[in-house]
């Protein structure tokens, strides 16, 4: 049961807030000039990585805000959180 | 029955809890006013702080106020105002007017929460019974603030004094639900001051 | 007699307090102090229980948490518990307890014939015998069930309280034995908050049971002091009666407190236990470590138990299990045992399978006149209900076999040493690292992962002098890391009675041979697991440990193998000739031990199981004698019935009153979120599939939102009530959904967009009233003006209703001439009432969800969730006149050309009316291609709604069906359950109303 660093309120339990799949997933901005195979890729496609993986979270019992979790997913460890609208943190290969 | 529009609310009902150790009740209805603005609206925070004549609060459970109203921290563009009931509509048409031309919103939840007050030496202990807040590091004095959810009912809880004052603000729909929680979980230490 | 195994003194009992406790039925007295294990003992009584799968007769083999064989039902009526370790019930005055699987009795027990058919029961009996034929498994379950009997679940309920509690703590130290007292008291003198956690009602550990000096002083006494600091320091807690259960990742521990299970009396306030969840930026495991049996023919007699175990009920509760000990060893520790039974009188054997003897212990043995078997074995035991007489013989190091004459013993007791197994569970749930240590032949901690130390006989080290010294650095350091000062470090000298080396273990494995037929060299006591079963396991091919595990299901019971696993893993490792480590071990799951169903739930049972949310009308329905309808957690009024009506005639009445003059609906529940800033209305063309840009202020419009995948989701009216300000409503069920998917695009998508959003759901009451009178009713209540020309459908108009500000929405559900008036939540029941009283005229009345549905269904209006099921497009229902054309994008948009959308045998919706005009199709029945006696017949497609129509006089119902549109006006069928087949004819699915007059009124 992880603690979350929730980039606005602190550090809070895990149960207070919600995963909601991987982060930085754009919609695509022609939806309409796409091929379905690329709008499939959109809807359906996700990374399943072992290691460190990108996913958003909000934070609902608290400021109800959507935020970015880096997190290792063998280890378990947040390796960090950030705000939405901030770029991806590198992947440092230790 | 008379003319004049009676108020109800489903915790008038219930029986407040007084002891030495922890007490219950019930909080009049306050006037609740969601103010919305952009964490970087400079002209818009300007305008509403020279309007309550006092800074908003910049971060999370910070609470800031005066005699008549107080602020408190939601989220980075979220605050929840509190004056007197009466006094509500004047704050809002107040707020409305300074910030016609920006990007806000103000909009009354008088009704959307219903507050009750837990008290008492024993309050703390009550609220960790199904609250996950660490209240080493949260709500450790007067005048902070924290959204989390109690048992299974989301809350905000205010604390009003360094004394062990809590306002406990839920959702007029599971009002019932929380009070009848905080109630039963105090009991033991009603009884066990006898 | 009483007591008669009571020494004449020593131990910690209070003998004068003597409690009455009764035992299968008969009486007897202990003393306070004693567990129940201690006090049977004390009274002779050594037959506990029968064993799980043989019903062989089992005594108590240790005394504390780990024991597998003394299992008993625990109290009476509703606060019976099955599956409870005598050795841990701490003794109350009028205790009931009684024997575990057997029948009739423990003495006479039927099932203990499986012992002589255990050729018939060998490991993986149930997965050979019970696989086939599947329909046959609920005939065999039923019997081994019975059979198996784990004790009885109490049939009422349970009366008791149960808490929980959220904690927060610098450091944690689980286990309050010499080590976790050390830590907690460098760490506590460090001034950081510590938490120490201890399953026992006295801390001490190991300590409270042998003897020992710490700087050449008594031991006892010392212990004490160190308990007195602890308890005067106001930044340590501890927890005696509490049970680490779970060690889960970010250092979180549950741990279960027994409140007040052991007294006399149930508190009305207290709880009977409390769950403790509880975060530490640092873990402390100073759990100590469980003695290992020995594994030889028949080891599971009662009277023969663990060393320490006999040492404990000694010391500690002065309680003499035996006068003619046996002990059997593999090591130096448990000699401290035999000692002890000397002095306290018991003449003691040893038998030791090791052939080289520490100079002092020999010694000692000599002194005390205790004749010691080198290098022999215990190969069998005897005696019917009690170990009575032993075999031993020589063991041949290098030839790996017995030689020599076999002697006889007559005992009994057995005590057995197989050296200590550090309690890893915790340590391995928190992912823990361990490896084999070849010196004590047991698992060990190696890697730590979390923030966390391990410490004490808990990490392999059992030497009593380096365990002072390191453990109260330990809780030093522990605290030093998290930037509190640094105390001043403390020399301890500790001594044991005699001096010797805990490493000095031999590895020992008797199973490994067949040595007499017919009896059994137990592994696992709890799950009857023999040596002979991990042996067969091994020849069959469940080589892997986790396939050896659940093959013979050693390690399985409710004690998780804690006494079991390392002879399982070392006999494995002895057949296949690898090291231990090679084998690997099983993964430790929480929790620790058995835990209550109760402290999980906490309080939350009964009224407080779960939120029931309640309108701010909610109590004018109670008292109207509402029947209540559960919508996700609210409460709805489901219908209203009068005098004896049932809900048929309830619901004609109340259909009819709407259609005919005048209903009211409490509508509060909608989803109701307010929306403001200069892109709201660009927003909401991203949401909704319809235009929303020339929406004029003061209107209304109906919107469908799809996901995505354009797939519906959600839907309700949206009303422009400013230039930059709209009100948006949401289904019932849908309000948290819709609110979380307006924030994604706002707060991940779409940064730049101004709008806000904020959930007024509760803000406001909703009474909706909808009839032909309804506007001549509402006229006389307020100001404004409903006429017609200047208030039409689908308008909004702010104004007073009842001396109450009021926003009224011209929509209607229902078909008919509608209003829905919202007033501020604690005004809501006050408008409400007096609507009532002003509504007589109009025979105003109060309908509940099932009207509101049929009246929907007549009109063909969709409840999504109900109609849709989050499978259909707009234009699978038939709305392809809300999607607009024109817009460039919204939400959904662009599936609506992808194959699988644009397909044209997709099931449309469409109306279904009966041919016998009578019969209600269930909603869920499947319209089928060709009705045939018995499944499978080809599906067409599926009634979503279905409900007698009080307007029309017969039932309608609304369908899912596969091609339906151009299936108009054909016929189908729908197969029954009950085997009737009912044909239907395909309509469109407006029944009433065609063309909207009466809503338009």
């Amino acid at each position: 049961m992880f603690i979350i660093n929730c980039p606005y309120c602190g550090e809070r339990d895990q149960t207070e807030f919600t995963c909601h799949g991987e982060a930085h997933i754009a919609r695509p901005d022609n939806p309409s000039e796409i091929s379905d195979e690329e709008w499939g890729r959109y809807l359906f496609f996700r990374e399943n990585p072992k290691g460190t993986h990108f996913e958003r979270w909000t934070h609902d019992h608290g400021c109800r805000r959507w935020f970015n979790v880096m997190r290792d997913t063998v280890t378990d460890q947040i390796i960090k959180t950030y705000k939405m609208g901030e770029a991806k943190p590198e992947i440092s290969n230790e | 029955m008379s003319n004049q529009p009676q108020f109800f609310s489903p915790l008038t009902q219930k029986e407040k809890i007084a002891s030495d150790n922890i007490s219950l009740e019930l909080i009049d209805f306050l006037g609740k006013i969601n103010v919305r603005l952009k964490e970087d609206d400079v002209q818009a925070r300007d305008a509403v702080e020279k309007y309550l004549t006092y800074s908003l609060p910049k971060s999370a459970g910070e609470v800031t106020g005066n005699n008549e109203t107080r602020v408190l921290w939601l989220g980075p563009n979220e605050y929840l105002l509190l004056s007197e009931d009466e006094k509500k509509d004047n704050v809002i048409n107040g707020l409305r007017e300074i910030l016609s031309d920006l990007f806000c919103a103000i909009i009354d939840v008088s009704d959307y929460y219903l507050t009750m007050r837990l008290s008492g030496p024993k309050s703390i202990e009550v609220l960790t019974k199904a609250c996950p807040l660490n209240f080493d590091q949260y709500l450790t004095k007067g005048n902070s603030c924290a959204q989390s959810y109690i048992s299974k009912a989301t809350v905000l809880i205010d604390r009003l004094s360094d004394d062990l004052v809590f306002d406990i603000s839920v959702r007029w729909s599971f009002a019932d639900y929380l009070w009848d929680w905080l109630a039963d979980s105090s009991n033991e230490f009603i009884f066990s001051e006898k | 007699m009483s007591n008669q195994n009571r020494t004449i003194y020593g131990g910690k009992v209070n003998r004068e307090k003597p409690i009455n406790f009764v035992f299968n039925g008969k009486s007897y007295i202990g003393y306070q102090g004693d567990t129940l294990a201690s006090a049977l003992l004390a009274n002779d009584v050594h037959l506990i229980g029968r064993s799980f799968k043989y019903h062989r007769a089992r005594g108590i083999l240790t005394a504390g948490s780990e024991e597998p064989n003394a299992i008993v039902q625990l109290g009476l009526g509703a606060r019976t518990e099955p599956n409870i370790r005598a050795t841990e019930v701490e003794l109350y005055e009028g205790l009931e307890a009684s024997s575990q699987n057997c029948w009739p009795s423990v003495n006479f027990d039927i099932g203990a014939m499986n012992n002589f058919l255990s050729r018939i029961f060998p490991a993986g009996f149930y997965y050979k015998t019970f696989k086939w034929p599947p329909s046959m498994w609920l005939f065999y379950e039923h019997f081994i069930r019975k059979a198996a009997g784990l004790g009885q679940s109490p049939t009422a309920k349970n009366p008791d309280r149960y808490e929980q509690k959220f904690y927060y703590t610098d450091i944690t130290i689980v286990g309050g034995g010499i080590s976790g007292l050390l830590a907690a008291l460098g760490a506590g003198r460090s001034g950081c908050k510590v938490l120490l956690i201890d399953e026992n009602p006295e801390l001490g550990g190991y300590l409270l049971d042998y003897n020992f000096s710490i700087n050449e002083k008594d031991g006892k006494k010392w212990l004490k002091k160190i308990i007195e600091e602890l308890d005067g320091l106001a930044n340590v807690t501890i927890l005696k009666r509490t049970t680490a259960m779970g060690y889960y990742d970010y250092n979180y521990l549950t741990a279960l407190e027994k409140v007040t299970n052991h007294h006399v009396e149930f508190s009305n306030t207290l709880p009977r236990e409390r769950y403790w969840r509880i975060r530490s930026k640092k873990v402390i495991l100073a759990q100590g470590a469980f003695e290992r049996p020995l594994v030889f023919a028949d080891n599971d007699r009662p009277g023969i138990m663990m060393a320490s175990a006999g040492q404990k009920y000694l010391s500690r509760y002065g309680v003499l299990p035996g006068k003619s000990v046996v002990l059997f060893t593999n090591n130096d520790h448990a000699y401290l045992t035999a000692f002890e039974f000397v002095e306290k009188g018991a003449k003691v054997t040893v038998v030791d399978t090791r052939d080289l003897l520490n100079a002092r212990i020999s010694e000692k043995c000599k002194l005390l006149n205790i004749k010691v078997f080198k290098s022999y074995s215990v190969i069998k035991t005897y005696g019917d209900k009690k170990v009575n007489r032993i075999e031993i013989q020589q063991v041949d190091k290098n030839q790996n076999q017995l030689t020599g004459e076999v002697e006889n013993i007559h005992t009994d007791c057995v005590l057995m040493s197989g050296g200590w197994n550090p309690a890893v569970q915790l340590f391995s749930q928190s992912r823990g690292k361990l490896k084999y240590d070849l010196k004590i032949n047991t698992f060990v901690p190696d890697k730590i992962i979390e923030n966390q130390k391990i410490i004490g006989s808990n990490n392999g080290q059992f030497n009593l002098q380096e365990n002072l010294n390191e453990s109260f650095e330990a809780g030093i350091a522990a605290a030093n890391e998290l930037n509190f000062n640094s105390v001043e470090k403390v020399n301890w000298t500790g001594k044991e009675e005699i001096e010797f080396t805990h490493s000095d273990v031999e590895p020992y494995m008797l199973g490994k041979k067949k040595v007499t037929k017919g009896s059994k060299h137990f592994i696992d006591f709890q799950n009857d697991v023999t040596a002979a079963d991990i042996f067969l396991a091994q020849r069959e091919g469940y080589i892997s440990v986790e396939h050896t595990k659940r093959y013979t299901t050693t390690g399985m019971g409710t004690d998780q193998g804690k006494t079991s696993n390392v002879n399982a893993l070392a006999l494995m490792s002895h057949i296949h000739n690898k090291p231990v480590d090679e084998i690997g071990h099983t993964t430790f799951r929480p929790p620790y031990a058995p835990q209550t169903i109760g402290a999980i739930a906490g309080r939350s049972v009964d009224k407080l199981f779960d939120p029931v949310r309640k309108t701010s009308i909610h109590e004018w329905h109670v008292e109207n004698k509402a029947v209540f309808e559960d919508v996700g957690q609210w409460k709805r009024p489901y219908y209203f019935p009068q005098n004896k009506e049932d809900i048929h005639q309830a619901v004609k009445r109340e259909c009819l009153a709407v259609r005919n003059s005048l209903g009211i609906l409490d509508a509060s529940t909608l989803g109701k979120i307010d929306l403001q800033g200069p892109d709201a209305a660009k927003f909401l063309n991203m949401i909704y599939t319809n235009a929303w840009s020339k929406l004029e202020i003061g209107s209304c419009r109906y919107g469908l939102m799809c996901n995505e995948h354009g797939m519906i989701f959600d839907d309700g009216v949206t009303s422009r009530l400013g230039e930059n300000h709209y009100h948006m409503t949401t289904t019932t069920g849908g309000a948290a959904r819709v609110m979380s998917w307006l924030e994604e695009f706002l707060q991940t998508e779409w940064l730049d967009m101004k709008v806000f959003c904020t959930s007024v759901t509760e803000q406001w009451a909703v009474l909706s009233i909808s009839g032909p009178n309804s506007r001549k009713f509402l006229e006389d209540l307020t100001n404004i003006d409903l006429s017609k020309e200047n208030f039409p459908f689908m308008k909004f108009r702010e104004g007073e209703v009842c001396g109450v500000k009021a926003r009224i929405f011209r929509i209607s559900f229902t078909g008919e001439l509608s209003y829905e008036v919202n007033v501020p939540a604690r005004y809501g029941r006050y408008v409400w009432e007096k609507f009532m009283e002003h509504g007589k005229k109009y025979n105003i009345t109060p309908y509940g969800t099932e009207t509101m549905h049929v009246l929907r269904a007549e009109k063909g209006f969709i409840i999504v969730g109900q109609d849709t099921d989050g499978s259909v497009t707009p234009s699978d229902m038939n709305m392809d006149w809300i999607v607009s054309k024109k817009k460039e994008d919204f939400l959904g948009k662009r599936s609506y050309t992808r194959s699988d959308t644009v397909r044209h045998d997709r099931k449309k919706f469409v109306g279904l009316l009966v041919n016998d005009k009578k019969t209600i199709l269930p909603e869920g029945s499947h319209i089928v291609e060709k009705a045939l006696k018995q499944p499978p017949m080809k599906m067409l497609g599926h009634i979503t709604s279905s409900y007698y129509s009080p307007t029309l006089g017969y039932p309608i119902a609304l369908a899912m069906l596969k091609d339906g549109i151009s299936k108009m006006g054909e016929q189908v069928v729908v197969p029954l359950m009950n085997g009737k087949i009912i044909e239907a004819t395909v309509t469109d699915t407006i029944f009433y109303d065609k063309e909207g007059k009466r809503n338009n009124e």
